[in-house]
């Protein structure tokens, strides 16, 4: 796996490519929860480049929102693969993310 | 009827070789891109049930997958000698609020939901967990009928 950051003003967009399982959840949570600690509520996961979404990555989608929206924020997608959208769609979470065609739309959307 | 088995160590990095055994075997069930891999996220979550519910820690044991398939079938069967887990048992899905989504158990969710049949058995010290998937495609029809017209 795969994960880049960018910090704008009001968002910060994490970027992940490859594999978000049980092996690299840790990394994946880490890097957001860093973002959360610097004051960014605002997250736009970019999952194109993401081939296989385990429940771990999942949990970490789902605890990363409940935290940023008790501080007024929220987290939406950009964007995001089949595979990525399959399994979030599978797990029954699909309500809970909105989703933008492209990062831009995303990041236009807070 | 193709049959297809491999055993791992029970560590979490060694799952990733059990969900391409089982993405190879769904594709001889001819299976969609998307049931492919659905049953190998199915897979993956199961093995990480068996390590960290089963076994309970990673380096102890080995799991063995089988997986048979045939057009428009397929079945996999995962054994371990972890004391006795019972993924089989379908988790209760009671109604939750958009502000309190659930974060445990989304691994038997998606195992349910992706697999026709989960079965488990516990016989001479080891789990036996059968998954079972039906993919019925136009396709497979049409190709017959071409092939004995």
């Amino acid at each position: 796996m795969e994960i880049t950051t960018k910090e704008y003003r009001r968002v910060a967009v994490v970027s992940v490519s490859g594999r978000i399982d049980t092996l690299t959840s840790t990394q994946f949570e880490e890097t957001i929860n860093e973002l959360i600690e610097k004051g960014h509520f605002n997250l736009v996961m970019d999952l194109s480049e993401v081939d296989f979404l385990s429940s771990s990555g999942l949990r970490i989608l789902v605890t990363s929102r409940k935290k940023v929206r008790e501080k007024g924020g929220d987290v939406v997608m950009a964007n995001p693969s089949q595979r990525a959208s399959d399994s979030v769609e599978i797990a029954g979470l699909d309500k809970l993310f909105m989703s933008y065609p492209n990062r831009e739309e995303a990041v236009g959307s807070f | 009827m193709a049959v297809m088995q491999l055993s791992i160590p029970a560590y979490h990095k060694e799952i990733e070789s059990l969900c391409d055994l089982t993405g190879k075997a769904a594709v001889d069930a001819r299976f969609t891109e998307r049931t492919i891999y659905a049953c190998q996220l199915a897979i993956g979550e199961a093995c990480e049930n068996i390590i960290n519910h089963g076994y309970k820690q990673e380096g102890i044991g080995e799991i063995e997958l089988t997986a048979e398939s045939s057009p428009g079938n397929l079945i996999l069967v995962l054994r371990d000698s972890a004391p006795p887990f019972n993924p089989a048992i379908e988790p209760s899905l009671p109604h939750w609020q958009e502000e309190d989504p659930p974060v445990g158990g989304l691994g038997l969710i998606i195992i349910h939901r992706v697999m026709d049949k989960v079965k488990y058995q516990r016989i001479k010290d080891q789990n036996i967990l059968e998954l079972r998937k039906t993919e019925y495609q136009d396709s497979l029809p049409r190709i017959k009928r071409k092939l004995h017209s």
